[in-house]
């Protein structure tokens, strides 16, 4: 019975002990100081330490362990704060993307539907010329032809890419609606691209504003319209076409 | 004493009064920057693509060649977020048939699909022949963003009897 209760203040110093010295450990850690490790508990712990029948070894051995826990969560406040850093930065770079002002969410769109994209921040160029683009083509299928207008239009073009200054540039395939066309243009595998929309840009036999898009591999699409119209543009927010 | 603290208060009134028209100045000043950029260029900062040498007179760009000169005519763009409000194309056209014509060309390239894109504006021509200075002009017009560059591309008349038609100044107006 003795001997229980010895046991029992035994295990009460030794919890009273490590207690005291975790407090301690959390003080080190929470001071401003940058404390890599836990720092030796001072005499009067070890002391203390001894009278509950501790160790050096077994203080040690504690102390190892927090250390090691302290640096696991020093790693991992680490990660956190550098994910709070690129959030912050992905908060900074955002760009809200174009949102369709006339379609509700989940509702299904069609090709030939019309969309119209709000604007209420500038959208950056790469989004507005992919914009553009399906504006025009929806726009360009969206018309009722005009087929004396669009017959003397395409006569003038073919005519127009037989000039010297279209060497090398050659019409595939023109298609006219009531106020815009399209055009698919291939340039001679050896002719450079550069080159060819320049003469294009001065040489063209069409006045009306035009959008024009060349790739590398020589394909040139263009979309131009009648005098007196525009091309829809996300800019102004509304298409062109009735 | 009274009047010298009539004195100091009336100091006062027009020291505040001052500094608050000067401030009222300034800040008319910064919203007039703010709100718009419009330059004109002299026709000499043109760049010839084809056709003879031009001529230049007074910083307008000539054509004294015995066919059309094509030239291109550079704008800045340092509106980065705005596109193109108006611009307009000073010129003299002095021959009897043919016509100056400009149109205004943005122009982007797009890294993704390695394609040039260019919105090209409408052509706008001038009309007979006479020493007066005419205008070609565009309202709102190309793309906008600050990988986008502006140009004018221009068809200039031959020498007629001698009489020469010259770019004379450009202008572009970012708002």
């Amino acid at each position: 019975m003795p001997n229980k209760s010895i046991k029992r203040v035994q295990i009460i110093s030794a919890a009273a002990v490590v207690a005291l010295i975790l407090g301690y450990v959390m003080l080190q850690a929470n001071s401003p100081e940058k404390n890599n490790k836990v720092k030796p508990a001072p005499d009067a712990l070890l002391s203390s330490a001894n009278k509950a029948g501790l160790t050096q070894s077994d203080l040690d051995h504690v102390s190892g362990e927090i250390n090691e826990e302290l640096a696991l969560l020093r790693n991992h406040l680490d990660m956190l704060r550098a994910n709070q850093q690129a959030l912050k930065k992905d908060i900074e770079d955002f760009q809200p993307a174009p949102v369709a002002n006339n379609i509700q969410d989940g509702q299904d769109v069609k090709e030939g539907d019309d969309i119209r994209l709000s604007t209420t921040s500038p959208i950056p160029v790469e989004q507005k010329v992919q914009q553009q683009e399906v504006m025009l083509e929806q726009a360009f299928y969206a018309q009722e032809p005009d087929p004396q207008w669009a017959d003397e239009t395409l006569d003038k073009l073919y005519a127009g890419f037989e000039s010297r200054e279209m060497q090398g540039i050659h019409l595939v395939d023109a298609s006219c609606a009531s106020t815009m066309c399209q055009m698919d243009i291939v340039i001679d595998q050896d002719a450079s691209m550069e080159d060819s929309l320049q003469h294009l840009a001065h040489h063209r036999s069409w006045d009306g504003p035009t959008f024009v898009a060349a790739n590398q591999s020589g394909q040139i699409k263009i979309y131009f319209a009648r005098d007196g119209h525009d091309l829809p543009n996300p800019d102004t927010d509304e298409p062109a076409y009735p | 004493m009274k009047r010298k603290i009539n004195q100091s208060a009336n100091f006062f009134t027009s020291y505040v009064a001052g500094a608050a028209a000067l401030f009222f100045a300034l800040a008319i000043a910064v919203n007039s920057a703010m709100a718009g950029d419009a330059k004109t260029y002299p026709g000499s900062m043109g760049v010839k693509y084809s056709g003879g040498n031009p001529s230049y007179s007074s910083s307008m760009m000539g054509n004294p060649n015995t066919s059309y000169m094509y030239v291109d005519l550079p704008a800045i763009n340092d509106s980065m977020s705005e596109s193109v409000n108006n611009a307009w194309v000073g010129v003299l056209d002095r021959h009897y048939s043919q016509n100056v014509r400009c149109s205004f060309n943005s122009v982007y390239w797009n890294n993704t699909h390695d394609t040039i894109y260019g919105w090209w504006g409408g052509n706008k021509y001038s009309d007979g022949s006479s020493n007066d200075r005419q205008v070609l002009s565009w309202g709102r017009v190309g793309g906008s963003g600050d990988t986008v560059h502006h140009y004018f591309s221009c068809r200039v008349p031959a020498t007629y009897n001698g009489n020469r038609s010259y770019i004379i100044s450009y202008h572009v107006n970012e708002d």
